[in-house]
């Protein structure tokens, strides 16, 4: 049923009142402008510039509206919309509408003056750098456009925006550059974004469960950041970011599996020490998911490959150990799950307890007490801080090393290589957007190689990646060459 | 092939992954609780039986880490014998009396007892071959005049135990050259070949003097091991010894240097220009850096002729009286004078093998066998009653490419 404005200023209030279900936040306010007319204006409390509504809105219709036609050349706001439906004034109060209501009209106003209190743009916390932007993103979508915006000063860089979720109508937004991202993947985003039927949206993790490639992978296939600096890495590549009001997590699309292992700052530094990262990220990934079954492997099945001065001193050490290899492991990796996730929710005030605990349960007294041997303690801590060297993929980190362990434990090395082996075969199964998440390796492309381990510098990296995009060149403006 | 692949994809693929599990071998996990780390094995005869010693890492004592008290490294091994008529046997013997399962993946020697090489090893070294556990690289040496378990007994000054020390001094190898470095895979390699008599390591148990005046009260002597010479083996049977000399001799004919000293009588009355203050009985020391042996066989008129071309690079180590190193010509004259120690060396060792074993330790036969294919066809057999005719010229050059950090010995430098 489509309840049309009246000219009633009383009826549209009730049925104001009435759409939004007599909330408390509400705010109505009625006067009278300068011609006599009665008005009335409704706002969602705390969504709106208050002093701009005064000075702008009300302040020139009681002082200058001589004729209800002339509103809109009466007062200061730029951003006005007129309405004649009753359906169309409740969504864009949410946005921090201004609804204006004038007697004798059926027709209404819409301005916008939205405002509320936000997050101030500050510092990543989980994106840090030593060089290079330090500003993240925030909860507010429109910021975090200008923040793009900012970066990419460009007539090509194109917002697109939806609403998705039955009840939260959350607004989310894609962004590429024209031209550069390719077609056929936007097509296909589009076409994923159009099927989310949820609820509510509370944090891009939600969009990514909607949208990926392989939902039941542990593997994540979007890329996610917090820093505009990279969202635009990405976007200059070619790949397609997308906002989300309400949260600081940008994600973008096609991500390929060396995305995890790439910073910033690898390209802020000079090529030799971002190599000599990637080596070592590399190496954490390996080990923070290995080295427990590895190791655990070695210990029970393959005693001969240790070499035979560290296997006397591991012999003499967990001499006093009564658990067996395995169960040694999983306790040790139980004990740093534990601390990992009590030192996330405890309060900030007596963190230290838990850190002085942890630490002396974690280092000192397992070993005294017989309970793990002291090389054991060393891996299981190797691993658990190689783990937040790559923290895309943190989830998946613990889950495969959990796996690794138990096969290791189980079947010894021929379990770990087992493991390895389907592991690697899945990583090359896995597409993102009609990306092979392996790429550059597998497709092989020489000039995606350039960004992968053995990191060139900026100056020699001419070319986008092939997969990503079909406007490879680099230093080029196509659109703009183009017109000239 | 490709269809075919792509039809019975799940087949292929469950019987890749089936074979695989069922084939492989790695089943069964042991507890490092629970086993026994043999660090060294010793062999011995009584009377028919077999005598297996085994030095075992003792686990109990405190971990070298945290240890604090200086009686930890006493107790840090101890040993476990077993008898039986085949070397399994004595193996298995242990368990009865010993609380662990033996774990030999870690037993980097093998020592055996003189009577024990004497009366042939290979009838005993089966299992070390057909068992997963025993390394295929672990140090094969003789006790030399003593029981495999006497030397077991002996331990370093700094390493653990027996088993360790062995296996370091052996490791010391490339700075002396005067041991052999034979591992088992190695022995059964010149084992298996005809025309080779095998030659292992040597270790003897001999005394030393305590220094160390605090520790003289409690022990007055000290017993410590030398693994200097070689042991000859006939077939598989010991027939006498190398000395240290002769050792250095044979690892030149077999290409075996790794390094060591070339020490010689410093040559006198070197040409006029060339300045030396030298009396009898001075010596120089030459440092092996880089050494290669090079064997060619001429055959002519049925006559064998062995060439050994032994080619060196060395550096001047010491010298105990007084030579000009800056002068070319006496480094030529010592060049001469090394060469002449070498080829001393080999033909010594030569001697011995020709006129006392009277069999070839030294793989000649296998170049021959390499060379002259045909020849060998004929002689392969009687290889041992030709061996000691057979003739050698030995060539050796050598290049003394640096002299150290100083030019004139300080003795030169005095002015009188």
């Amino acid at each position: 049923m489509i309840i049309l404005i009246s000219n009633n200023i009383d009826r549209n209030r009730e049925e104001l009142k009435n759409i939004f279900n007599n909330t408390s936040d509400l705010i109505l306010y009625e006067f009278k402008t300068q011609s006599n007319h009665r008005a009335l204006v409704g706002y969602i409390d705390g969504l709106i510039d208050r002093s701009g509504l005064n000075d702008n809105l009300i302040k020139p219709l009681i002082e200058n509206l001589s004729s209800v036609k002339d509103v809109l050349s009466t007062v200061f706001i730029a951003g006005a919309k007129e309405v004649s439906k009753m359906e169309e004034i409740s969504f864009p109060m949410t946005l921090g509408n201004v609804v204006l209501f004038i007697e004798d009209m059926e027709r209404a106003y819409l301005f916008e003056l939205g405002f509320w209190e936000r997050r101030t743009v500050e510092e990543s916390g989980s994106e840090r750098v030593v060089r290079g932007p330090k500003e993240g993103f925030i909860e507010d979508i429109n910021v975090n456009k200008t923040l793009l915006r900012r970066i990419i000063r460009n007539n090509n860089l194109v917002f697109e925006d939806y609403t998705v979720g039955v009840q939260t109508n959350t607004q989310i937004s894609l962004v590429y550059i024209e031209g550069i991202a390719k077609q056929e993947i936007l097509d296909e985003l589009r076409r994923r974004i159009q099927k989310i039927t949820v609820d509510g949206i509370l944090d891009t993790a939600y969009i990514e469960r909607y949208i990926e490639d392989a939902p039941r992978t542990m593997i994540s296939t979007i890329g996610h950041t917090e820093k505009p600096d990279v969202a635009v890495g990405k976007i200059l590549e070619g790949r397609i970011a997308m906002l989300c009001d309400g949260t600081p997590d940008v994600l973008t699309v096609p991500k390929v599996f060396i995305e995890n292992l790439q910073t910033a700052e690898d390209y802020y530094s000079r090529p030799q020490y971002g190599i000599f990262l990637r080596i070592l990220r590399i190496f954490a990934l390996f080990t923070s998911i290995m080295l427990p079954g590895f190791f655990v492997a070695l210990k029970t099945f393959h005693q001969e490959m240790i070499p035979t001065k560290l296997l006397m001193s591991m012999a003499k050490n967990i001499e006093g150990v009564p658990f067996t290899a395995l169960i040694e492991a999983l306790l040790m990796i139980l004990f740093l799950e534990l601390i990992k996730e009590s030192g996330l929710r405890i309060p900030n005030n007596i963190g230290t307890a838990v850190t002085v605990v942890s630490g002396l349960v974690l280092g000192q007294t397992a070993v005294q007490a017989g309970l793990v041997g002291p090389i054991m303690v060393i891996v299981v801590a190797t691993a658990g801080i190689s783990e937040f060297i790559i923290p895309q993929q943190r989830e998946m980190i613990v889950i495969y090393r959990l796996i690794i362990l138990l096969l290791g434990g189980f079947l010894g090395l021929y379990g770990v290589a087992c493991g390895i082996i389907v592991f690697t075969v899945h990583l090359v199964s896995l597409k993102s957007f009609g990306v092979p998440y392996m790429y550059p390796i597998a497709p092989y492309d020489r000039e995606g190689m350039k960004d992968f381990i053995f990191l060139r510098s900026i100056k020699e990296m001419n070319y986008r990646p092939k997969a990503m995009t079909n406007n490879k060149a680099r230093k080029r403006n196509e659109k703009v060459d183009k017109e000239k | 092939m490709r269809k075919l692949i792509k039809k019975n994809k799940i087949i292929i693929l469950a019987y890749i992954l089936m074979s695989s599990i069922l084939l492989t071998s790695c089943i069964g996990s042991r507890e490092l609780q629970t086993l026994a780390i043999v660090t060294a094995i010793g062999l011995d005869r009584e009377g028919e039986e077999v005598l297996i010693t085994c030095e075992i890492i003792n686990p109990t004592t405190a971990s070298s880490l945290m240890s604090s008290s200086p009686t930890s490294s006493t107790n840090n091994i101890v040993f476990a014998q077993g008898k039986g008529r085949t070397v399994f046997e004595a193996i298995r013997d242990i368990p009865l009396h010993f609380d662990r399962k033996l774990f030999f993946s870690h037993s980097n020697v093998l020592i055996l007892g003189e009577e024990f090489a004497k009366r042939g090893i290979t009838e005993f070294m089966d299992i070390f071959l057909r068992d997963n556990e025993p390394r295929e690289n672990l140090y094969m040496v003789v006790a030399k005049g003593v029981m495999a378990y006497e030397i077991m007994g002996v331990r370093g000054e700094l390493s653990q135990s027996a088993g360790n020390y062995i296996y370091d001094i052996i490791e010391n190898f490339k700075y002396n050259g005067k041991c052999v470095e034979m591992t088992m895979s190695e022995y059964y390699r010149y084992y298996y070949d005809v025309s080779n008599e095998p030659v292992i390591g040597v270790v003897e148990k001999i005394e030393k003097k305590v220094i160390d005046e605090e520790r003289k009260k409690d022990t007055p002597t000290k017993y410590i091991l030398d693994i200097s010479g070689g042991a000859a083996l006939k077939r598989d049977y010991l027939l006498g010894y190398f000395s240290e000399d002769e050792i250095f001799g044979y690892n030149f004919i077999t290409n075996g240097i790794k390094g060591g000293l070339i020490t010689f009588k410093t040559p006198k009355g070197l040409t006029k220009g060339a300045a030396i203050i030298g009396k009898e009985g001075e010596f120089t020391s030459v440092e092996i850096f880089y050494a290669k042996t090079k064997r060619n066989i001429e055959i002519t008129e049925g006559k064998i002729l062995l060439n050994i071309d032994v080619k060196l690079r060395a550096g001047l180590g010491e010298e105990s009286k007084a030579v000009d190193v800056g002068n070319l010509e006496v480094i030529h004259i010592l060049e001469e004078a090394s060469s002449k120690e070498v080829k001393r060396l080999i033909s010594a060792t030569m001697d011995k093998g020709q006129k006392q074993f009277k069999q070839d330790n030294f793989s000649i036969g296998e170049i021959v066998h390499q060379q002259h294919p045909e020849v060998w066809k004929e002689i392969s057999k009687d290889w041992n009653s030709i061996f000691p005719e057979i003739s050698y010229k030995v060539n050796v050059e050598i290049d003394i490419v640096k002299t150290g950090i100083i030019n004139v010995p300080s003795n030169l430098r005095k002015r009188r």
